[in-house]
């Protein structure tokens, strides 16, 4: 077969290389795949943008390919774990098997470029969004002075306290970041001093607002407290990079109960782990609630991540269900529609290995110990 | 990875026809890189010697093995070297001032053959290629660092961005270029400025012979005399029922896989001087997708050591009628395969052959044809998987694939609306796992097939399982 791809590049000039593996892919790049990977991978992997590589031309696209592949079969690309059995989320952008099978054949089978001969054919162009994705925040407040990522340092989690000027209570539906410097923001952590957390900040994601009725309160002369994950591209390994990120709050009415967004957590019950590394973990609503969002924290890898609600008479609502997540890709999941529990009802997860001998499943990243936070609002 | 390149070319007979110093020589002046007293063999990055070799990191043998104890690496050398001779220095000294190479702002000007066959003529005038008489291609060429297994190149040492392995050296080309200029194709010898103010880019593409990195966990990688078949043989530790495995790869002079046809090869273990100590052991074709490797069992291996090498010779003949191809081989351990495959990606795109590649072997169209498919072939995966053919696991295990995705496109509908989501999931677990189970079998990695395995099978049950419950 190498030779026979030898045979027919006989003509072609010196500069221009040949293909290592033959071409057998009936799927090109500016047809098929393009469209693919701007919609499932261009929030991130595009000219600026936080990933350290953009897919969004052919000639950045093409020798990525293996990389490609071996992202998307392992599960850890696109980062959105959510299991097709899941109970819906809000926001999701779930990535289809066939659209899977049409990158990787793609990025197995030689990354053609296009199968018309059209070679220049001018694709749209896709440049990084970096604005607020819910429109104009009410209130913005930024890091009180830049954070310097100096030449020697690659990555770095810096904890800034920030006043946030508010002088009477606020009632917030929705938190964002703005950084100043995309490509070495990897995620941010927004909550208020000693109270809720307000948001959970991922390159590429969309903001989501509490729905109606469902708020964090923040007090008058309340601190923020901005928890940032510096990392930077292999491409600024030896720059100083500087960072002023910005913090967006949307406000909305005081919700008509008056309760506003608390969270419990759960605890991993004892013997938890024992069975095929299955760990348990649980917390109980005393008084009961509606349950708004989930948000698993994990310690490392793992193979899945059940979470049910089970009220006292026994009935099992599935809450969640996530396939392969990962600890780096931390989200809040607001329910599609929130779940009203009675009180003394559990929130119970199974956490579930990865099955394999992999060095993913025995690595830790030690920065949160295994939890899931329910945010709900009490009865 | 060591990330060392290191290429030998046999000159067979030349060794015996004639006395090596008969021919041309040319000054060969490196640094020294390593040197490995136990092999008797010193590492050395050479300068361009313009008629000889590119700059290259290279194993070279000495004439005089006692020099070795006189060099350490980071020493400046000079040396006699032999046309046809690429294997042996002569002669060598230690330059009288250990001083840097000469500094200069670009690579020198090479010349070099774009005729296929002949890409490893170098020369540093210009002129005509020596077989096919066209004009030689002016080029720049330099040590480049490149990830093994994607195309990621740039000019300084360094870690892989993908898979944080240590960049490996090859000898590329360096250009620079004008993306944004109509002719972005064109290649530039000196940097300077685009048509539209930007400066130019500067690139690289690998140089035939320019990346001799072993792909297999094999210590090196030696050329033949023809100048396009290369070799990497791998010593694999021996299992619980089975006993190491000497497998060859066969490689073209742009390292990639070259299928193995009509050739046939032997090997036989020595002692360090290449005296036979055993039986010669025929080698058969490796079950692997790239079809470019051949193996044997040897049940009576020693086990190989920093303290105890291992070492075998083996001939290959490349033609029926062909003279034999000797290359000897050391082991001071187990070879073990890299994560995944190289890759030696296009640096500039080239035009495709009109039209996608046709499909060899159609799906049925009905649901039950289309499950008739998927049973069938599940049962190959299993039979394959049992009988511990790895390498041939990948066909079946994606028609699979192919036949669940085509069920859930085309026949979705035959399953109630409550069964979608576990369709989906379930097509989605085959689609993922079919994929793995190819790379893992490439690789022989059966403890991660063996995890897959248990998730496909489960998931065509499942799928299956639907299907047959609205029958």
């Amino acid at each position: 077969m190498a030779l026979a791809v030898t045979a027919v590049l006989l003509t072609l000039f010196i500069r221009t290389l040949h293909a290592h593996k033959p071409v057998t892919s009936k799927y090109d790049y500016n047809r098929d795949v393009f469209p693919l990977l701007r919609e499932h991978c261009g929030r991130c992997h595009v000219e600026g943008g936080a990933a350290p590589m953009s897919l969004m031309t052919y000639k950045d696209a093409f020798s990525w390919g293996e990389s490609i592949r071996d992202e998307l079969t392992a599960g850890r690309m696109p980062p959105w774990p959510i299991d097709p059995r899941s109970p819906a989320v809000k926001g999701m952008h779930p990535i289809s098997a066939h659209d899977v099978d049409v990158i990787v054949t793609w990025a197995s089978g030689g990354t053609p470029r296009d199968w018309s001969g059209d070679i220049d054919r001018q694709l749209p162009t896709v440049a990084v969004q970096n604005q607020w994705k819910l429109g104009p925040p009410d209130l913005v407040v930024s890091m009180e002075s830049p954070y310097i990522l100096g030449a020697n340092d690659v990555e770095e989690k810096k904890d800034f306290s920030i006043p946030s000027g508010i002088t009477e209570v606020k009632w917030v539906r929705a938190a964002d970041l703005f950084p100043e410097t995309p490509t070495i923001v990897r995620d941010a952590i927004i909550s208020v001093e000693n109270g809720p957390t307000l948001a959970l900040w991922q390159p590429g994601s969309d903001p989501l607002t509490a729905p109606s009725g469902a708020a964090f309160r923040v007090a008058p002369g309340a601190k923020l407290h901005l928890q940032i994950h510096y990392k930077k591209h292999y491409t600024q390994e030896q720059d100083t990079l500087s960072d002023r990120s910005r913090i967006g709050l949307y406000f909305t009415d005081p919700p008509p109960s008056g309760r506003e967004l608390q969270s419990i957590s759960t605890s991993e019950r004892k013997g938890s782990g024992e069975s095929n590394g299955v760990r348990i973990l649980a917390a109980t609503l005393p008084g009961g609630g509606r349950v708004h969002a989930l948000r698993p924290m994990l310690d490392k890898a793992y193979g899945s991540v059940d979470i049910v609600a089970i009220t006292p008479s026994g009935t099992q609502i599935p809450l969640l269900k996530l396939r392969g997540p990962r600890p780096q890709w931390f989200r809040r999941y607001w329910l599609q529609e929130a779940i009203e529990l009675p009180g003394g009802s559990t929130i119970e997860a199974r956490v579930t290995p990865l099955g394999d001998s992999s060095d993913e499943m025995k690595a830790s990243v030690d920065r949160f110990p295994l939890q899931i936070a329910v945010d709900y609002v009490p009865q | 990875m060591t990330g060392r390149v290191s290429c030998l070319a046999i000159v067979l007979a030349a060794a015996v026809a004639a006395p090596v110093h008969a021919q041309r020589s040319f000054v060969f002046q490196g640094t020294v890189e390593k040197v490995n007293g136990a092999g008797g063999t010193v590492d050395v990055k050479n300068d361009n010697i313009p008629g000889w070799m590119a700059p290259m990191s290279m194993t070279y043998r000495v004439d005089v093995p006692a020099v070795l104890k006189t060099l350490k690496g980071g020493d400046r050398i000079t040396a006699t070297v032999y046309a046809g001779d690429t294997a042996k220095l002569y002669k060598v000294r230690i330059a009288a001032s250990p001083a840097k190479p000469v500094q200069t702002a670009l690579p020198p000007v090479s010349y070099v053959c774009p005729s296929p066959g002949e890409e490893s003529f170098v020369d540093d005038r210009p002129g005509a290629c020596p077989k096919s008489g066209a004009q030689l291609q002016a080029v720049r060429l330099d040590i480049a660092y490149k990830c093994l297994k994607t195309s990621f190149i740039r000019e300084s040492p360094g870690t892989c961005p993908t898979d944080r392995t240590d960049l490996v050296p090859v000898t590329a080309s360096v250009f620079w270029v004008c993306t944004n200029d109509p002719q972005r194709e064109k290649h530039y010898l000196e940097p300077g400025t685009c048509g539209d103010g930007s400066r130019r880019e500067k690139a690289f593409e690998v140089r035939p012979h320019g990346d001799h990195n072993p792909r297999h966990g094999g210590p090196t990688v030696f050329m033949s005399e023809d100048l396009y078949h290369h070799v990497e043989a791998t010593l694999v530790a021996p299992t619980r029922t089975q006993p190491a495995l000497f497998r060859v790869y066969f490689y073209d002079e742009y390292t990639r896989p070259l299928h193995v046809s009509g050739v046939s090869a032997q090997v036989v273990a020595t002692d360090r001087y290449g005296k036979p100590t055993g039986s010669p052991v025929p080698l058969v074709l490796s079950r692997i997708r790239d079809g470019n490797a051949m193996e044997t069992r040897l049940p009576n291996a020693a086990v190989p050591s920093e303290n105890a090498s291992v070492y075998f010779a083996l001939r290959v003949k490349l033609k029926p009628s062909g003279k034999d191809w000797l290359t000897d081989h050391t082991f001071t351990s187990y070879s073990k395969e890299p994560v995944s495959k190289a890759v030696t990606p296009l640096a500039n795109p080239r035009p495709n052959p009109p039209g996608p590649p046709a499909s060899l072997d159609p799906l049925p169209e009905t649901t039950q044809d289309l499950l008739a498919e998927l049973q069938k072939n599940m049962e190959s995966v299993t039979k394959e998987w049992q009988d511990g053919s790895l390498g041939a696991i990948w066909y079946p295990a994606l028609r699979v694939k192919d036949v669940a995705l085509t069920l859930q496109r085309n026949h979705a509908n035959d399953i109630a609306d409550s069964k979608q989501a576990q369709l989906t999931s379930a097509v989605q677990q085959v689609t993922l796992s079919a994929w793995q189970i190819d790379s893992a079998g490439d690789l022989g990695n059966k403890e991660k097939i063996a995890v897959l395995y248990d998730a496909f099978r489960a998931a065509v049950g499942e799928i299956l399982g639907l299907y047959g419950a609205t029958r």
